[in-house]
Protein backbone atom coordinates (compact mmCIF):
# COMPACT_ATOMS: atom_id res chain seq x y z
CA UNK A 1 0.00 0.00 0.00
CA UNK A 2 1.11 3.60 -0.43
CA UNK A 3 2.80 5.76 2.19
CA UNK A 4 0.43 8.94 2.93
CA UNK A 5 1.94 11.78 2.93
CA UNK A 6 1.09 15.55 2.45
CA UNK A 7 2.99 16.99 -0.75
CA UNK A 8 1.33 20.52 -1.11
CA UNK A 9 3.25 23.72 -0.77
CA UNK A 10 2.47 25.78 2.00
CA UNK A 11 4.77 28.32 1.38
CA UNK A 12 5.46 29.59 -1.94
CA UNK A 13 7.16 32.95 -2.30
CA UNK A 14 5.21 34.50 -5.52
CA UNK A 15 1.81 32.16 -5.71
CA UNK A 16 -0.69 31.52 -3.05
CA UNK A 17 -3.31 28.64 -3.13
CA UNK A 18 -6.47 29.37 -2.82
CA UNK A 19 -6.89 26.01 -1.49
CA UNK A 20 -10.61 26.77 0.23
CA UNK A 21 -11.79 24.77 3.50
CA UNK A 22 -9.98 21.87 4.84
CA UNK A 23 -12.35 18.58 4.59
CA UNK A 24 -11.80 15.22 5.19
CA UNK A 25 -12.22 12.29 2.77
CA UNK A 26 -12.05 8.64 2.97
CA UNK A 27 -10.02 6.77 0.36
CA UNK A 28 -10.34 3.16 0.71
CA UNK A 29 -10.70 3.61 4.63
CA UNK A 30 -8.18 5.96 5.48
CA UNK A 31 -9.16 9.52 6.54
CA UNK A 32 -7.22 11.95 4.16
CA UNK A 33 -6.99 15.66 4.02
CA UNK A 34 -8.35 17.53 1.84
CA UNK A 35 -9.53 21.24 0.71
CA UNK A 36 -12.90 21.99 -0.98
CA UNK A 37 -10.49 23.65 -3.82
CA UNK A 38 -8.98 20.96 -4.96
CA UNK A 39 -10.30 18.18 -6.98
CA UNK A 40 -10.40 14.46 -5.80
CA UNK A 41 -7.70 13.59 -7.94
CA UNK A 42 -5.26 16.57 -7.24
CA UNK A 43 -6.36 15.70 -3.11
CA UNK A 44 -5.31 11.89 -3.87
CA UNK A 45 -2.13 12.78 -5.76
CA UNK A 46 -1.19 15.45 -2.77
CA UNK A 47 -1.65 12.49 -0.35
CA UNK A 48 0.93 10.52 -2.35
CA UNK A 49 -1.26 8.35 -4.52
CA UNK A 50 -0.28 7.81 -7.77
CA UNK A 51 -1.78 4.72 -9.39
CA UNK A 52 -5.43 5.63 -9.94
CA UNK A 53 -6.45 3.02 -11.70
CA UNK A 54 -5.69 -0.29 -13.82
CA UNK A 55 -5.76 -0.80 -16.76
CA UNK A 56 -8.18 -2.89 -19.26
CA UNK A 57 -6.38 -6.07 -20.12
CA UNK A 58 -2.91 -5.76 -18.93
CA UNK A 59 -3.28 -4.47 -15.24
CA UNK A 60 -0.92 -1.61 -15.95
CA UNK A 61 -0.99 1.00 -13.27
CA UNK A 62 -2.65 4.01 -14.27
CA UNK A 63 -1.88 7.95 -12.87
CA UNK A 64 -2.69 10.91 -13.40
CA UNK A 65 -2.17 12.10 -17.44
CA UNK A 66 -4.00 15.42 -18.14
CA UNK A 67 -6.10 16.34 -15.26
CA UNK A 68 -8.46 17.94 -17.88
CA UNK A 69 -11.09 15.15 -17.96
CA UNK A 70 -10.21 13.99 -21.09
CA UNK A 71 -8.10 10.65 -20.54
CA UNK A 72 -10.15 8.82 -17.83
CA UNK A 73 -6.88 7.38 -16.13
CA UNK A 74 -8.43 9.18 -12.61
CA UNK A 75 -12.43 7.38 -12.67
CA UNK A 76 -13.05 6.13 -9.39
CA UNK A 77 -16.06 5.16 -7.60
CA UNK A 78 -17.38 8.04 -5.73
CA UNK A 79 -19.89 8.29 -2.83
CA UNK A 80 -20.91 4.82 -4.30
CA UNK A 81 -21.41 5.83 -8.34
CA UNK A 82 -18.97 4.12 -10.33
CA UNK A 83 -16.72 5.71 -13.38
CA UNK A 84 -16.85 9.19 -11.85
CA UNK A 85 -13.63 11.25 -12.89
CA UNK A 86 -11.46 11.95 -10.05
CA UNK A 87 -9.85 14.90 -11.81
CA UNK A 88 -13.23 16.94 -12.57
CA UNK A 89 -15.00 16.04 -9.04
CA UNK A 90 -14.40 18.59 -6.65
CA UNK A 91 -13.35 17.82 -2.51
CA UNK A 92 -16.44 17.81 -0.52
CA UNK A 93 -16.53 16.71 3.45
CA UNK A 94 -17.17 13.06 4.11
CA UNK A 95 -16.99 12.22 0.64
CA UNK A 96 -16.23 7.96 0.04
CA UNK A 97 -13.76 7.46 -2.85
CA UNK A 98 -12.63 4.01 -3.72
CA UNK A 99 -10.23 2.75 -6.66
CA UNK A 100 -12.31 0.36 -9.13
CA UNK A 101 -11.58 -3.29 -7.98
CA UNK A 102 -9.45 -5.37 -9.90
CA UNK A 103 -8.37 -8.40 -7.92
CA UNK A 104 -6.63 -7.25 -4.94
CA UNK A 105 -6.95 -3.37 -4.89
CA UNK A 106 -5.54 -0.92 -7.89
CA UNK A 107 -2.37 -0.25 -6.11
CA UNK A 108 -1.24 -3.93 -5.51
CA UNK A 109 -3.18 -6.07 -8.47
CA UNK A 110 -2.91 -9.59 -8.34
CA UNK A 111 -2.95 -9.33 -11.98
CA UNK A 112 -0.32 -7.55 -12.87
CA UNK A 113 1.43 -10.90 -14.37
CA UNK A 114 -0.79 -10.27 -17.58
CA UNK A 115 1.19 -7.91 -18.47
CA UNK A 116 3.60 -10.16 -18.65
CA UNK A 117 1.80 -13.33 -20.08
CA UNK A 118 0.56 -11.44 -23.29
CA UNK A 119 3.96 -9.61 -23.64
CA UNK A 120 3.05 -9.13 -27.49
CA UNK A 121 -0.66 -8.17 -27.17
CA UNK A 122 -3.73 -10.10 -25.79
CA UNK A 123 -5.20 -10.72 -28.90
CA UNK A 124 -9.17 -11.72 -28.50
CA UNK A 125 -9.90 -12.45 -31.87
CA UNK A 126 -6.92 -15.02 -32.41
CA UNK A 127 -6.62 -16.49 -28.67
CA UNK A 128 -8.64 -19.36 -28.57
CA UNK A 129 -11.16 -18.32 -31.49
CA UNK A 130 -12.43 -22.46 -30.95
CA UNK A 131 -14.20 -23.89 -29.64
CA UNK A 132 -17.12 -20.54 -28.93
CA UNK A 133 -17.94 -21.45 -25.61
CA UNK A 134 -14.30 -21.12 -24.29
CA UNK A 135 -13.40 -17.98 -26.26
CA UNK A 136 -17.07 -16.30 -24.61
CA UNK A 137 -16.14 -17.39 -21.79
CA UNK A 138 -12.82 -15.74 -22.10
CA UNK A 139 -13.91 -12.52 -23.34
CA UNK A 140 -16.10 -12.35 -20.10
CA UNK A 141 -13.22 -13.06 -17.81
CA UNK A 142 -11.41 -10.60 -19.56
CA UNK A 143 -14.20 -7.73 -18.79
CA UNK A 144 -15.03 -8.79 -15.62
CA UNK A 145 -11.42 -8.53 -14.65
CA UNK A 146 -10.88 -5.10 -16.05
CA UNK A 147 -12.11 -3.23 -13.00
CA UNK A 148 -14.92 -1.25 -15.14
CA UNK A 149 -16.91 -1.10 -11.92
CA UNK A 150 -19.91 -2.40 -10.12
CA UNK A 151 -23.63 -0.55 -10.37
CA UNK A 152 -24.50 2.01 -8.37
CA UNK A 153 -25.24 0.83 -4.50
CA UNK A 154 -28.56 2.42 -4.92
CA UNK A 155 -31.01 4.33 -7.59
CA UNK A 156 -30.81 8.25 -7.21
CA UNK A 157 -33.65 10.35 -8.46
CA UNK A 158 -33.89 11.78 -11.66
CA UNK A 159 -33.67 15.26 -11.67
CA UNK A 160 -35.69 17.79 -13.77
CA UNK A 161 -34.30 18.72 -17.11
CA UNK A 162 -33.77 22.53 -17.10
CA UNK A 163 -33.99 25.55 -20.38
CA UNK A 164 -32.00 28.00 -21.35
CA UNK A 165 -32.00 30.19 -24.17
CA UNK A 166 -30.01 32.81 -25.25
CA UNK A 167 -28.52 35.15 -28.65
CA UNK A 168 -25.00 34.00 -28.34
CA UNK A 169 -23.53 30.35 -26.52
CA UNK A 170 -19.74 30.27 -26.31
CA UNK A 171 -18.97 26.59 -24.93
CA UNK A 172 -15.53 26.86 -23.17
CA UNK A 173 -14.18 29.91 -20.95
CA UNK A 174 -10.39 30.07 -22.08
CA UNK A 175 -9.00 32.63 -23.71
CA UNK A 176 -10.31 32.50 -26.80
CA UNK A 177 -13.88 31.82 -25.53
CA UNK A 178 -13.70 34.78 -22.66
CA UNK A 179 -13.05 37.17 -25.60
CA UNK A 180 -15.37 36.00 -27.71
CA UNK A 181 -18.29 35.45 -24.86
CA UNK A 182 -16.83 39.54 -23.85
CA UNK A 183 -17.00 40.74 -27.30
CA UNK A 184 -21.11 39.16 -28.62
CA UNK A 185 -22.05 40.98 -25.60
CA UNK A 186 -20.88 43.78 -26.00
CA UNK A 187 -22.42 44.40 -28.96
CA UNK A 188 -25.98 44.03 -27.16
CA UNK A 189 -26.36 40.41 -27.47
CA UNK A 190 -27.07 37.94 -24.64
CA UNK A 191 -24.27 35.49 -24.17
CA UNK A 192 -24.16 32.28 -22.01
CA UNK A 193 -20.93 30.90 -21.68
CA UNK A 194 -20.35 27.16 -20.77
CA UNK A 195 -17.18 26.07 -18.61
CA UNK A 196 -16.19 22.56 -17.50
CA UNK A 197 -13.80 24.25 -15.24
CA UNK A 198 -15.13 26.26 -11.66
CA UNK A 199 -12.90 28.95 -13.09
CA UNK A 200 -12.07 30.75 -16.72
CA UNK A 201 -8.88 31.61 -18.20
CA UNK A 202 -8.55 27.88 -19.28
CA UNK A 203 -4.71 27.15 -18.88
CA UNK A 204 -3.61 31.32 -18.33
CA UNK A 205 -5.11 30.05 -14.79
CA UNK A 206 -1.83 28.04 -14.31
CA UNK A 207 0.76 30.20 -16.27
CA UNK A 208 2.91 32.65 -13.22
CA UNK A 209 4.57 33.87 -15.98
CA UNK A 210 3.98 37.51 -18.14
CA UNK A 211 2.20 36.22 -21.43
CA UNK A 212 4.07 39.47 -22.98
CA UNK A 213 6.56 41.71 -22.09
CA UNK A 214 5.22 43.96 -19.31
CA UNK A 215 1.63 42.48 -19.66
CA UNK A 216 0.05 40.59 -16.91
CA UNK A 217 0.64 37.15 -15.90
CA UNK A 218 -1.80 34.43 -17.39
CA UNK A 219 -2.60 33.80 -13.26
CA UNK A 220 -3.60 37.61 -12.93
CA UNK A 221 -5.65 37.22 -16.79
CA UNK A 222 -7.59 34.60 -15.61
CA UNK A 223 -8.82 36.90 -12.55
CA UNK A 224 -9.18 40.00 -14.75
CA UNK A 225 -11.47 37.40 -17.07
CA UNK A 226 -13.29 36.49 -13.83
CA UNK A 227 -14.24 39.95 -12.92
CA UNK A 228 -14.84 41.40 -16.44
CA UNK A 229 -17.40 38.35 -16.75
CA UNK A 230 -18.93 39.16 -13.22
CA UNK A 231 -19.20 42.92 -14.37
CA UNK A 232 -20.93 41.76 -17.17
CA UNK A 233 -24.54 40.54 -18.56
CA UNK A 234 -23.06 37.32 -19.62
CA UNK A 235 -24.47 34.40 -17.82
CA UNK A 236 -21.33 31.98 -16.99
CA UNK A 237 -22.25 28.43 -16.27
CA UNK A 238 -19.04 27.27 -14.17
CA UNK A 239 -18.65 23.69 -13.39
CA UNK A 240 -20.95 22.59 -16.61
CA UNK A 241 -20.00 20.79 -19.24
CA UNK A 242 -21.52 20.61 -23.05
CA UNK A 243 -21.98 17.14 -23.65
CA UNK A 244 -23.74 16.61 -27.20
CA UNK A 245 -25.68 18.60 -29.84
CA UNK A 246 -29.18 16.77 -30.27
CA UNK A 247 -31.01 17.21 -33.59
CA UNK A 248 -33.95 18.54 -32.08
CA UNK A 249 -32.13 21.80 -31.91
CA UNK A 250 -30.04 21.92 -28.44
CA UNK A 251 -27.30 21.52 -27.03
CA UNK A 252 -27.16 19.58 -23.89
CA UNK A 253 -25.02 20.69 -20.99
CA UNK A 254 -25.01 18.51 -17.99
CA UNK A 255 -23.74 20.09 -14.47
CA UNK A 256 -23.42 18.36 -11.03
CA UNK A 257 -27.47 18.60 -11.08
CA UNK A 258 -28.48 17.66 -14.25
CA UNK A 259 -29.31 17.91 -18.09
CA UNK A 260 -29.86 21.77 -19.27
CA UNK A 261 -31.26 22.32 -22.88
CA UNK A 262 -29.40 25.27 -24.58
CA UNK A 263 -30.72 27.07 -27.50
CA UNK A 264 -29.16 29.55 -28.89
CA UNK A 265 -29.30 31.50 -32.17
CA UNK A 266 -25.64 31.13 -32.84
CA UNK A 267 -22.94 29.09 -31.05
CA UNK A 268 -19.33 29.80 -30.49
CA UNK A 269 -17.24 26.66 -29.70
CA UNK A 270 -14.03 27.24 -28.25
CA UNK A 271 -13.27 23.82 -26.66
CA UNK A 272 -9.94 23.65 -27.47
CA UNK A 273 -7.63 20.37 -27.41
CA UNK A 274 -6.37 17.05 -25.90
CA UNK A 275 -3.36 16.72 -24.42
CA UNK A 276 -1.37 14.39 -26.37
CA UNK A 277 1.20 11.57 -25.22
CA UNK A 278 4.20 9.92 -26.70
CA UNK A 279 4.32 7.38 -28.19
CA UNK A 280 7.29 5.23 -26.73
CA UNK A 281 7.54 2.70 -24.44
CA UNK A 282 6.17 3.28 -20.96
CA UNK A 283 4.29 6.13 -22.09
CA UNK A 284 1.34 4.99 -19.61
CA UNK A 285 3.84 5.06 -16.25
CA UNK A 286 2.03 6.97 -13.74
CA UNK A 287 4.14 10.09 -13.44
CA UNK A 288 3.80 10.58 -17.22
CA UNK A 289 2.05 13.90 -17.56
CA UNK A 290 0.60 16.46 -19.86
CA UNK A 291 3.22 19.38 -19.59
CA UNK A 292 -0.55 21.20 -18.83
CA UNK A 293 -1.27 18.65 -16.36
CA UNK A 294 1.98 19.74 -14.24
CA UNK A 295 1.62 23.19 -14.66
CA UNK A 296 -1.74 22.71 -13.26
CA UNK A 297 -0.97 20.82 -10.72
CA UNK A 298 1.79 22.83 -9.33
CA UNK A 299 0.76 26.32 -9.66
CA UNK A 300 -2.95 26.24 -9.47
CA UNK A 301 -3.25 22.90 -6.78
CA UNK A 302 0.26 23.98 -5.22
CA UNK A 303 1.48 19.81 -5.24
CA UNK A 304 5.10 19.39 -5.40
CA UNK A 305 4.72 15.82 -8.20
CA UNK A 306 8.46 14.34 -7.50
CA UNK A 307 12.07 15.27 -7.25
CA UNK A 308 13.49 14.70 -10.51
CA UNK A 309 12.16 15.72 -13.20
CA UNK A 310 12.62 15.25 -17.10
CA UNK A 311 10.80 17.24 -19.67
CA UNK A 312 10.29 16.91 -23.43
CA UNK A 313 10.35 19.61 -25.54
CA UNK A 314 11.02 23.51 -25.77
CA UNK A 315 7.99 25.17 -26.42
CA UNK A 316 7.43 28.17 -24.44
CA UNK A 317 5.12 25.86 -22.13
CA UNK A 318 7.60 23.77 -21.02
CA UNK A 319 10.32 26.32 -20.57
CA UNK A 320 7.69 28.12 -18.23
CA UNK A 321 6.79 24.45 -16.39
CA UNK A 322 10.70 24.13 -15.80
CA UNK A 323 10.90 27.55 -14.11
CA UNK A 324 8.03 26.78 -11.96
CA UNK A 325 9.37 23.36 -11.27
CA UNK A 326 12.86 24.50 -10.16
CA UNK A 327 10.92 27.56 -7.64
CA UNK A 328 9.60 24.82 -5.80
CA UNK A 329 13.21 23.17 -5.50
CA UNK A 330 12.23 20.29 -8.31
CA UNK A 331 15.50 19.40 -10.05
CA UNK A 332 15.11 19.32 -13.97
CA UNK A 333 17.35 16.98 -14.82
CA UNK A 334 17.13 17.85 -18.76
CA UNK A 335 15.26 18.85 -21.30
CA UNK A 336 15.05 17.20 -24.85
CA UNK A 337 14.73 19.14 -28.58
CA UNK A 338 14.32 17.25 -31.52
CA UNK A 339 15.38 20.13 -33.50
CA UNK A 340 18.92 22.81 -33.01
CA UNK A 341 17.23 25.83 -31.42
CA UNK A 342 14.54 26.03 -28.72
CA UNK A 343 11.55 26.75 -29.81
CA UNK A 344 9.99 28.75 -27.09
CA UNK A 345 11.24 32.64 -26.46
CA UNK A 346 14.80 33.67 -25.91
CA UNK A 347 13.62 35.45 -22.26
CA UNK A 348 12.74 31.68 -21.14
CA UNK A 349 15.49 29.94 -22.92
CA UNK A 350 18.05 32.50 -21.48
CA UNK A 351 16.79 31.77 -17.78
CA UNK A 352 16.88 28.19 -18.34
CA UNK A 353 20.60 28.54 -19.05
CA UNK A 354 21.47 30.43 -16.71
CA UNK A 355 19.77 28.38 -14.32
CA UNK A 356 22.47 25.75 -15.44
CA UNK A 357 19.29 23.60 -17.38
CA UNK A 358 20.96 21.18 -19.77
CA UNK A 359 19.00 21.01 -22.83
CA UNK A 360 19.71 18.00 -25.33
CA UNK A 361 19.38 19.34 -28.55
CA UNK A 362 18.90 16.89 -31.44
CA UNK A 363 17.29 14.30 -29.31
CA UNK A 364 13.78 12.11 -29.58
CA UNK A 365 12.73 10.49 -26.85
CA UNK A 366 12.83 6.86 -26.66
CA UNK A 367 11.49 5.12 -23.60
CA UNK A 368 10.31 5.43 -20.36
CA UNK A 369 12.09 3.25 -17.55
CA UNK A 370 10.21 1.61 -14.71
CA UNK A 371 7.22 -1.20 -13.86
CA UNK A 372 4.88 0.20 -11.48
CA UNK A 373 6.87 3.42 -10.77
CA UNK A 374 8.54 6.01 -13.04
CA UNK A 375 12.25 5.41 -12.61
CA UNK A 376 13.60 7.12 -15.59
CA UNK A 377 13.95 8.61 -18.92
CA UNK A 378 16.02 7.52 -22.26
CA UNK A 379 16.74 9.59 -24.64
CA UNK A 380 18.65 9.02 -28.58
CA UNK A 381 19.37 10.82 -31.60
CA UNK A 382 17.11 12.43 -33.72
CA UNK A 383 18.36 11.04 -36.89
CA UNK A 384 17.91 7.30 -35.93
CA UNK A 385 21.80 7.04 -34.25
CA UNK A 386 21.79 3.88 -31.93
CA UNK A 387 23.44 6.21 -28.63
CA UNK A 388 21.20 5.98 -25.87
CA UNK A 389 21.25 8.84 -22.94
CA UNK A 390 19.54 7.27 -19.63
CA UNK A 391 18.64 9.71 -17.44
CA UNK A 392 17.22 9.52 -13.62
CA UNK A 393 13.96 10.83 -12.78
CA UNK A 394 10.67 10.57 -11.24
CA UNK A 395 8.51 13.06 -13.56
CA UNK A 396 8.12 13.27 -17.18
CA UNK A 397 6.44 16.25 -18.62
CA UNK A 398 5.31 15.81 -22.37
CA UNK A 399 4.71 18.83 -24.31
CA UNK A 400 3.38 18.09 -27.73
CA UNK A 401 0.62 20.71 -29.30
CA UNK A 402 -2.47 19.55 -28.50
CA UNK A 403 -5.32 17.69 -30.31
CA UNK A 404 -7.93 19.44 -31.42
CA UNK A 405 -11.32 18.67 -29.90
CA UNK A 406 -13.87 18.39 -32.60
CA UNK A 407 -16.53 16.31 -31.73
CA UNK A 408 -19.30 19.06 -30.72
CA UNK A 409 -18.54 20.53 -34.50
CA UNK A 410 -19.24 16.88 -35.69
CA UNK A 411 -22.34 16.25 -33.74
CA UNK A 412 -23.44 20.02 -35.05
CA UNK A 413 -22.97 18.78 -38.81
CA UNK A 414 -19.95 20.53 -39.56
CA UNK A 415 -17.48 19.80 -41.84
CA UNK A 416 -14.75 17.77 -39.92
CA UNK A 417 -11.03 16.87 -42.06
CA UNK A 418 -8.00 16.38 -40.79
CA UNK A 419 -5.61 19.11 -40.95
CA UNK A 420 -1.91 19.06 -39.99
CA UNK A 421 -1.94 23.13 -39.06
CA UNK A 422 -4.22 21.84 -36.18
CA UNK A 423 -2.89 19.19 -35.73
CA UNK A 424 -5.77 16.22 -36.16
CA UNK A 425 -9.14 16.48 -37.38
CA UNK A 426 -10.38 19.50 -36.59
CA UNK A 427 -13.68 21.60 -37.99
CA UNK A 428 -12.99 23.28 -40.91
CA UNK A 429 -13.58 26.85 -40.44
CA UNK A 430 -12.95 29.64 -42.77
CA UNK A 431 -13.00 33.71 -42.02
CA UNK A 432 -13.94 34.70 -38.70
CA UNK A 433 -13.93 31.55 -37.63
CA UNK A 434 -17.28 30.21 -39.51
CA UNK A 435 -17.91 26.57 -40.40
CA UNK A 436 -19.97 24.82 -43.05
CA UNK A 437 -22.69 25.09 -40.68
CA UNK A 438 -24.49 28.76 -40.46
CA UNK A 439 -24.95 29.08 -36.96
CA UNK A 440 -21.86 27.58 -35.61
CA UNK A 441 -18.28 28.93 -35.79
CA UNK A 442 -14.91 28.13 -34.28
CA UNK A 443 -11.92 29.39 -32.18
CA UNK A 444 -8.92 29.19 -30.34
CA UNK A 445 -7.18 25.61 -30.17
CA UNK A 446 -9.45 23.71 -31.26
CA UNK A 447 -8.23 25.01 -34.73
CA UNK A 448 -4.30 24.66 -33.95
CA UNK A 449 -2.15 25.59 -31.52
CA UNK A 450 -1.23 29.61 -31.17
CA UNK A 451 0.10 31.91 -28.24
CA UNK A 452 -2.66 33.36 -26.16
CA UNK A 453 -2.10 36.96 -27.46
CA UNK A 454 -3.56 35.21 -31.01
CA UNK A 455 -6.20 33.40 -28.69
CA UNK A 456 -7.77 36.68 -27.61
CA UNK A 457 -7.49 38.70 -30.82
CA UNK A 458 -9.14 35.64 -32.55
CA UNK A 459 -12.13 35.37 -30.07
CA UNK A 460 -12.37 38.86 -29.96
CA UNK A 461 -12.92 38.54 -34.02
CA UNK A 462 -15.17 36.02 -33.96
CA UNK A 463 -17.30 36.50 -30.45
CA UNK A 464 -17.95 39.74 -33.00
CA UNK A 465 -19.00 37.73 -35.86
CA UNK A 466 -21.17 35.71 -34.41
CA UNK A 467 -23.35 38.98 -32.47
CA UNK A 468 -23.33 40.64 -36.55
CA UNK A 469 -27.35 40.41 -37.16
CA UNK A 470 -28.53 39.44 -34.02
CA UNK A 471 -28.22 43.55 -32.81
CA UNK A 472 -31.91 44.80 -31.96
CA UNK B 1 7.58 -2.09 -19.97
CA UNK B 2 8.18 -2.72 -23.47
CA UNK B 3 4.47 -1.72 -24.46
CA UNK B 4 3.53 1.71 -25.84
CA UNK B 5 0.05 2.08 -24.97
CA UNK B 6 -1.92 3.45 -27.96
CA UNK B 7 -5.70 3.66 -26.22
CA UNK B 8 -4.99 4.35 -22.68
CA UNK B 9 -9.13 3.22 -21.89
CA UNK B 10 -8.89 0.11 -23.86
CA UNK B 11 -5.33 -1.39 -23.53
CA UNK B 12 -4.26 -1.06 -27.19
CA UNK B 13 -0.94 -0.36 -28.09
CA UNK B 14 1.11 0.93 -30.98
CA UNK B 15 2.03 -2.16 -32.31
CA UNK B 16 -1.35 -3.60 -32.66
CA UNK B 17 -2.56 -0.56 -34.64
CA UNK B 18 0.48 -1.24 -36.77
CA UNK B 19 -0.09 -4.88 -37.79
CA UNK B 20 -3.78 -3.74 -38.18
CA UNK B 21 -2.55 -1.25 -40.45
CA UNK B 22 -0.29 -3.24 -42.11
CA UNK B 23 -3.07 -6.31 -42.41
CA UNK B 24 -4.76 -4.41 -44.47
CA UNK B 25 -7.27 -2.36 -42.33
CA UNK B 26 -7.65 1.07 -44.49
CA UNK B 27 -9.64 3.19 -42.51
CA UNK B 28 -9.94 3.92 -38.91
CA UNK B 29 -13.92 3.10 -38.31
CA UNK B 30 -12.49 -0.74 -39.14
CA UNK B 31 -9.54 -0.12 -37.27
CA UNK B 32 -12.06 0.51 -33.95
CA UNK B 33 -14.17 -2.03 -35.30
CA UNK B 34 -11.59 -4.54 -35.11
CA UNK B 35 -9.50 -3.51 -32.36
CA UNK B 36 -12.16 -1.34 -29.72
CA UNK B 37 -9.56 1.31 -29.65
CA UNK B 38 -11.17 4.44 -29.24
CA UNK B 39 -14.64 2.95 -27.58
CA UNK B 40 -13.38 3.27 -24.16
CA UNK B 41 -14.41 5.72 -21.71
CA UNK B 42 -12.34 8.76 -23.36
CA UNK B 43 -14.47 7.91 -26.26
CA UNK B 44 -11.11 8.53 -28.14
CA UNK B 45 -9.67 11.73 -27.40
CA UNK B 46 -6.73 10.48 -26.22
CA UNK B 47 -6.14 7.94 -29.66
CA UNK B 48 -7.51 8.76 -32.39
CA UNK B 49 -5.10 11.53 -33.75
CA UNK B 50 -2.31 8.88 -33.06
CA UNK B 51 -4.66 6.53 -35.16
CA UNK B 52 -4.56 8.81 -38.10
CA UNK B 53 -0.52 9.18 -37.64
CA UNK B 54 -0.17 5.50 -37.79
CA UNK B 55 -2.23 5.39 -41.13
CA UNK B 56 0.02 8.61 -42.62
CA UNK B 57 3.54 7.39 -41.60
CA UNK B 58 2.76 4.22 -43.06
CA UNK B 59 1.85 5.93 -46.56
CA UNK B 60 -1.66 4.16 -45.78
CA UNK B 61 -3.61 7.15 -46.37
CA UNK B 62 -4.07 10.39 -47.70
CA UNK B 63 -4.69 13.06 -44.91
CA UNK B 64 -7.31 14.72 -46.64
CA UNK B 65 -9.59 11.72 -47.08
CA UNK B 66 -9.46 10.50 -43.49
CA UNK B 67 -12.56 10.59 -41.33
CA UNK B 68 -12.77 10.66 -37.62
CA UNK B 69 -14.72 7.93 -35.84
CA UNK B 70 -18.68 8.82 -35.66
CA UNK B 71 -19.12 10.82 -32.73
CA UNK B 72 -22.34 10.23 -30.66
CA UNK B 73 -23.97 11.43 -27.29
CA UNK B 74 -22.67 11.94 -24.61
CA UNK B 75 -18.76 13.01 -25.25
CA UNK B 76 -17.89 12.84 -21.53
CA UNK B 77 -19.27 10.33 -19.04
CA UNK B 78 -22.59 11.27 -18.16
CA UNK B 79 -24.87 10.01 -14.88
CA UNK B 80 -27.85 7.80 -17.12
CA UNK B 81 -30.23 8.93 -13.89
CA UNK B 82 -29.73 12.14 -15.60
CA UNK B 83 -31.67 10.85 -18.56
CA UNK B 84 -33.76 8.70 -17.00
CA UNK B 85 -37.43 8.64 -16.00
CA UNK B 86 -38.51 11.44 -18.65
CA UNK B 87 -40.75 11.27 -21.23
CA UNK B 88 -39.41 11.88 -24.53
CA UNK B 89 -42.88 12.96 -26.31
CA UNK B 90 -43.31 15.74 -23.92
CA UNK B 91 -39.44 16.55 -23.34
CA UNK B 92 -38.54 16.51 -26.97
CA UNK B 93 -36.44 20.04 -26.92
CA UNK B 94 -39.04 20.87 -30.13
CA UNK B 95 -39.41 24.60 -30.99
Amino acid sequence: MEQITDLRIYAHHSLNFSRGEQVTIHFEGKKLKAFANETLAAALYASGIRVMSRSMKYHRPRGLFCLSGKCASCRMRVNGVPGVRTCRTWCEDGMVVLREKTLGNASSDLLFASDFIFRDRLDYHHLLPRPALLNRLLLYGVRHMAGMGALPDEAAPSPPIRDINSDVAVIGAGPAGCEAALAASEAGCSVILVEEDRSVGGHLGSWPEKIREGGSSGIELAAEYDERLNASKIIALKGTTAFAYYPEGFLALADERGIIRLKAKKYVLAVGGYDRNLMVPGNDLPNVFSSRALLKLVNRFGIRPGSQAFLVGTSDRNLSLALSLSEIGIRIVGISEDGPTVRGSEQFADEIQSRGIPIFFFHKPISAIGRSKLKGFVIGPSDGGRERVRIECDVVAVDLPSAPAWELAAQMGCEINFSRQAGGFAVKAGESGRTTNTVVFAVGEMLGSASSDELMEQGRLVGAAAAAGLQI
Amino acid sequence: MSKTILCRCEDITLQEVEQAVESGFSDIESIKRYLGVGTGFCQSKGCLVELARVFIEKGKAEPADMRPIVSRPPIIPISLRFFAGHDPREEGGQS
